[in-house]
């Protein structure tokens, strides 16, 4: 309420000193403010070339435009809103779906006692470039045309029929170590379900070559038939978003941060003989962009440490490090000068 | 009474407020009802340096899609002084767009750079009705014109037009007398400082 009234109440002051229906007191208190106020100065040479109703006319018509642009805006966010949401649940039901098969495999591989461990990671080095853009796109344009969602669960299955047809081929020209091929060769068919088609032919290789690594290496490990941990790292490599780096960076950018900087360091009042000092800390960024753990690389006393401390903790939050399209922890470091 | 430093501090208390509530709840109404408040000092501003009603119309609603944008990746500490500091950027950077049609980016957005860093200081004369020696000096120094005009406006509490019958002047030359007076002021103090 008091902001409307305030609005009024200057607009109608700037109207009574052109109207010169004010007294001598009232213009010079009205000009003092002026004198005060840049802002209001300038706009009171702009605007004292319009009539009133000039003004009021204009004025009224932009609160109209204004309310207008703000509506449409609100759709605008609406729609992201929506296209987040429907981009979340697909990718989510491409998890589940993915998870499903995982847990089927790793439950397989336990009856049969077969170790894996080993041979996993050279499958996965082998697929992990060609995999992870096709599972983005197909979550970015499934967000797009939710149709795609009802299809998707179809998708995986049609990859694991082929990948299980192309064993079968396997199995007639590998004698004896086909229950074993069986695992290695799930591992690609799963993470790539769509393009199985497609890249039959390096997933074989990838059997061929992970079978004879097999052979050589005695494997050893029972317990590290315990998936959940490597379910996990399995489902952020999926939402990872390779190449999609960037370093920590204030909020705001680091012009402003450097003019806060500038504002509010205070000089310390203990020190004897006043001169120019720079101080120079290091600190991490918490995925969540909070500065933690600051640690001084030089000061020239403690009084200087103890204010550039305060300046980070109470200073802007920062963005933090990306690496791969996650957030993670990172690191950097700041110079803060002190001027007597 | 003109406004005093204390309610100028309480409107600008009140504009973080907002900001604050707008970042946190991204609603446009608030940052909407926050614009409307200044939005006849923009308007203002705009008629003053684009010269003409329908470009100053459009200037005003350009800046408040700036605002929503802006006001959420700069740190914010006085609204009104950086609303006015976008508006007359904004302002500028139309008049240049006007007077050369090849555009040369560059040279835009070093230009919005250093405005954008410029910060807005009261003038010691409008900040405190107790003036310190170094300012007092200054003002003897000034020309005859100008010492007057400040002397009667900050001392006599006159207004323009009572000046401009005194000194036989017109309320035009008063006001810029005035303008003129605090800028060479601000150098006679800047130079005392160093």
């Amino acid at each position: 309420m008091s902001e409307k009234v305030k609005y009024n109440e200057q607009l109608e002051g700037i109207f009574k000193y052109l109207n010169d229906s004010m007294s001598n007191s009232e213009r010079y208190d009205f000009e003092r403010d002026l004198e005060r106020d840049p802002f209001t100065y300038e706009a009171f040479e702009g605007l004292s070339k319009l009539k009133r109703s000039e003004i009021e006319n204009d004025l009224l018509a932009l609160d109209v435009i204004s309310g207008k642009k703000k509506k449409s805006k609100k759709l605008l966010r609406l729609i992201s809103v929506a296209a987040v949401f429907i981009a979340l649940i697909s990718g989510s039901f491409y998890l589940y779906e993915n998870f499903d098969s995982f847990s089927f495999r790793s439950a397989k591989n336990i009856d049969k006692n077969i170790p894996e461990k080993i041979n996993e990671p050279l499958a996965f080095k082998k697929d992990v470039p060609k995999i992870v853009p096709v599972d983005t796109t197909k979550i970015m344009l499934s967000a797009i045309d939710s149709n795609a969602t009802a299809q998707q669960p179809a998708a995986p299955k049609y990859g694991y029929t082929v990948a299980s047809n192309t064993l079968n081929t396997d199995n007639k020209t590998a004698t004896k170590d086909s229950q074993k091929k069986r695992a290695i060769f799930k591992t690609p068919a799963d993470v790539v379900p769509a393009m199985a088609p497609k890249t039959e032919q390096s997933i074989a290789e990838v059997a061929s070559i992970s079978a004879a690594e097999q052979t050589q290496t005695a494997a050893p490990a029972i317990e590290e038939n315990k998936l959940s941990h490597e379910e996990i790292t399995e489902k952020e490599e999926a939402l990872k978003r390779p190449g999609v780096n960037a370093a920590p960076e204030p909020l705001g950018g680091s012009t402003l941060y450097k003019s806060y900087l500038e504002k509010n360091v205070k000089y310390p009042a203990s020190v004897e003989k006043p001169q120019r000092e720079t101080v120079k800390v290091r600190f991490k960024i918490s995925k969540k962009g909070v500065p933690t753990n600051i640690q001084v690389e030089k000061s020239p006393g403690e009084a200087f440490t103890q204010e550039a401390i305060r300046l980070i903790q109470n200073g802007p939050h920062w963005s933090p490090e990306i690496k791969d399209g996650i957030p993670v922890e990172g690191e950097t470091s700041v110079k803060i000068t002190f001027k007597p | 009474m003109p406004s005093t430093g204390k309610q100028l501090e309480f409107d600008r208390q009140l504009d973080l407020l907002q900001i604050k509530e707008f970042r946190r709840t991204g609603d446009m109404e608030v940052l909407g009802a926050l614009y409307q408040k200044y939005m006849h000092l923009v308007y203002g501003v705009c008629l003053k340096y684009l010269k003409n009603r329908s470009d100053a119309q459009d200037a005003v609603i350009s800046i408040f899609e700036k605002l929503t944008i802006e006001a959420i990746r700069q740190e914010i500490v006085h609204f009104k002084n950086w609303l006015f500091v976008v508006t007359k950027n904004h302002c500028l950077m139309e008049i240049r767009k006007r007077s050369t049609d090849e555009a040369k980016f560059s040279n835009w957005q070093e230009d919005e750079k250093q405005l954008m860093e410029l910060c807005i200081e009261m003038h010691p004369l409008d900040e405190s009705s107790k003036l310190s020696d170094a300012l007092q000096d200054c003002i003897t120094r000034l020309k005859d014109e100008q010492k007057d005009c400040i002397n009667l406006f900050y001392f006599k509490k006159k207004c323009y037009r009572d000046i401009g019958k005194m000194l036989h002047i017109e309320e035009k030359a008063v006001k810029s007398s005035i303008q003129n007076a605090k800028r060479n002021l601000k150098i006679c103090l800047e130079r005392k400082h160093e």
